[in-house]
């Protein structure tokens, strides 16, 4: 499933924002055209792709957000939108009126939450009119960039607002060359322990999480997989391949975190499965240099079986940057 | 005699006057679609009914009792998103063109969109100013867009009816050349154009239908673009004149790039009878 960023622009500014660097040099009229769109519908249609996911920024924030969606619905794609779910009056009345009848099948969203702490009231207000209009489509998404994470709050809105019962757990990842905040790599074994603790209370509220790319294999203990096997309904995985972001200037990258090197142009693929081998033959020569995010990455057996991929490529990638210069191509600017 | 298809509003009188012809009835009201329908095919053929209507094509009362009827849509918009998706269903089963003034940058971007939902359109290339380069864009989404579309006209007519031998005129679309069509009104009297007609300029009547072709007045019409070489005049010189017949001469100057634009449909049309095999290409 390809990723279009509707717009660069955002309405959070969240420390670990792996978009950094592309809101901060996004113009006020930074969105996606229509014939953009259009093209894109044809791209992925003629891919053999029935998915699409929107992004930002915000994507909301796009002036013409749901009759996107509506376009790509009525083209025969489900819409998978990823929001803050914070956005204005106006905005959210539009997309109640328009897209609350869309049944899951067409449209489903992951809100992107963090900490109520870290959020002020107006925000939480505008999260919680989402949640509960939009709720039995809504799959929460957090995204780690401290050890110490809470991820209680989760718990409880999923509960009070009758959400999917699913957590998407995202891994805050270096972006090469920026200064966006991060899980280092010795902290990652220190996040671990932090989701086993929390494997009793997935069990009890009955709420399946799952890992989104970059997770190494060896933080957990086997036993510990197998919890967590359990608690995720099957669906675990160890894997960091290729996403496929195109933004509203038609450039792609395989992930956000790598968006700063092997930036393209959509219009150099004639499919997405041909933009996808680009990626996968790019991160597979990385992989050669480096298998993974440790040494014993270059044995491991869980590599080997393909169980794990080893990590995240943008850490690997930040690993170059302490080396010599003999891998231009390789090299993050 | 040369049997024209005849333009005529919705008038029972006059219909029943036209019988045994072939007819493009014009209503600007979409709810009498299936009386012109069935009061057309009694003693007529019915061609086509042009609706001209003030209202956003979002907004028009279509019903599904008008699948199988040929429907030619003119609309000032597409309209609201909400209310057109909810209506797209039934526009996408019914045989609609739907037509749009290629003025400002929307109704072409609007023509795209409803081109990729299935949805034929036609820009209707009419007053100042028109955007070539939105429109060339369009004209190669639609002859290389990668998914399949539905026409856009008058591309399509174009590539469709393109020749190197003769000219092309694709008045047709819009139920405008004189060699095709006849505009009658409900007193029977007959105009070359749907201009002609709202300006009152006649050149016949009814009765007298069959002789129209001898007029010296349908001739000039006829011949128009011919002028356009007598007199030596600029579109006379452009490499384009052969499909688009000098349509642009008055704003040629002021606003260019037609001839950009329709050298890229020449070029569009030459190139795909190289791939339909009837033009050998020679190196």
């Amino acid at each position: 499933m390809a990723n279009v960023l509707l717009t660069q622009r955002c309405v959070r500014s969240c420390p670990y924002c792996f978009a950094k660097k592309h809101m901060d040099g996004s113009v006020p009229d930074d969105i996606i055209s229509w014939e953009d769109i259009v093209y894109i519908a044809d791209f992925l249609q003629d891919s053999a792709n029935r998915g699409i996911s929107l992004l930002g920024g915000e994507p909301t924030l796009h002036p013409d957000f749901s009759d996107i969606v509506l376009y790509l619905n009525a083209r025969g794609f489900h819409v998978h939108v990823f929001t803050s779910g914070i956005m204005s009056t106006s905005v959210f009345e539009a997309l109640k009126r328009k897209l609350s009848s869309l049944p899951k099948r067409k449209l489903s969203f992951v809100c992107n939450v963090n900490d109520p702490r870290e959020s002020t009231e107006k925000e939480l207000r505008a999260v919680g009119e989402f949640l509960t209009d939009f709720a039995p489509q809504v799959t929460l998404g957090f995204n780690m960039y401290r050890p110490d994470f809470d991820m209680r709050f989760l718990f409880d809105y999923i509960n009070s607002y009758g959400l999917e019962r699913r957590i998407r757990l995202g891994l805050a990842h270096p972006i090469p060359g920026e200064m966006n905040r991060f899980l280092a790599i010795q902290d990652l074994p220190k996040m671990a322990e932090r989701i086993v603790d929390y494997i009793p209370d997935f069990a009890r509220f009955k709420i399946a999480p799952g890992f989104d790319c970059g997770f190494p294999f060896c933080l957990f203990t086997e036993e510990q997989v197998g919890r967590l096997f359990a608690v995720m309904e099957g669906r675990l995985k160890f894997g960091c391949g290729p996403a496929i972001d195109i933004s509203p200037d038609m450039s792609v990258w395989c992930c956000f975190p790598l968006s700063n090197v092997y930036t393209r142009s959509l219009y150099e693929f004639d499919s997405l499965q041909q933009l996808v081998a680009y990626y996968e033959n790019m991160g597979k020569k990385i992989r050669i240099e480096a298998g993974g995010l440790y040494e014993a990455c270059d044995d491991c057996s869980y590599r080997e079986q393909g169980l794990c991929s080893g990590g995240c490529l943008a850490h690997i990638l930040s690993n170059f940057r302490t080396e010599a210069k003999v891998r231009p191509e390789f090299m993050p600017p | 005699m040369k049997q024209h298809i005849l333009v005529c509003p919705f008038e029972p009188p006059l219909i029943s006057r036209l019988q045994g012809q072939t007819l493009v009835v014009h209503v600007e009201d979409v709810l009498l679609i299936p009386r012109v329908k069935e009061q057309v095919e009694r003693h007529n053929r019915l061609h086509c009914i042009q609706v001209i209507s003030s209202h956003p094509l979002a907004r028009l009362e279509l019903t599904p009792e008008m699948k199988a009827i040929p429907i030619a849509a003119y609309v000032p918009e597409v309209g609201e998103g909400g209310e057109f998706y909810e209506k797209l269903p039934l526009l996408r089963q019914l045989g609609l063109q739907v037509y749009l003034a290629a003025i400002g940058k929307t109704n072409i971007r609007d023509a795209r969109i409803l081109s990729s939902l299935g949805i034929a359109t036609a820009l209707v290339m009419e007053g100042v100013p028109l955007d070539w380069d939105a429109m060339e864009d369009l004209l190669v989404y639609f002859a290389y867009g990668k998914s399949r579309h539905a026409n856009i006209e008058p591309f399509n007519y174009v590539i469709s009816n393109y020749s190197r031998t003769s000219m092309v005129d694709f008045s047709s679309v819009y139920f405008d050349n004189p060699n095709r069509y006849l505009h009658v009104e409900g007193d029977g009297r007959i105009a070359l154009s749907a201009k002609d007609a709202q300006a009152g300029v006649f050149i016949g009547e009814l009765d007298s239908i069959d002789a129209i072709a001898d007029d010296p007045r349908y001739k000039e019409r006829r011949d128009k673009a011919e002028r356009f070489f007598l007199e030596g005049a600029g579109c006379a010189y452009c490499g384009a004149f052969r499909v688009c017949l000098g349509k642009f001469s008055a704003q040629r100057d002021a606003n260019p790039g037609c001839e950009k634009l329709f050298a890229k449909l020449m070029e569009i049309s030459e190139n795909q009878k190289i791939r339909d095999g009837v033009v050998l290409w020679q190196p």
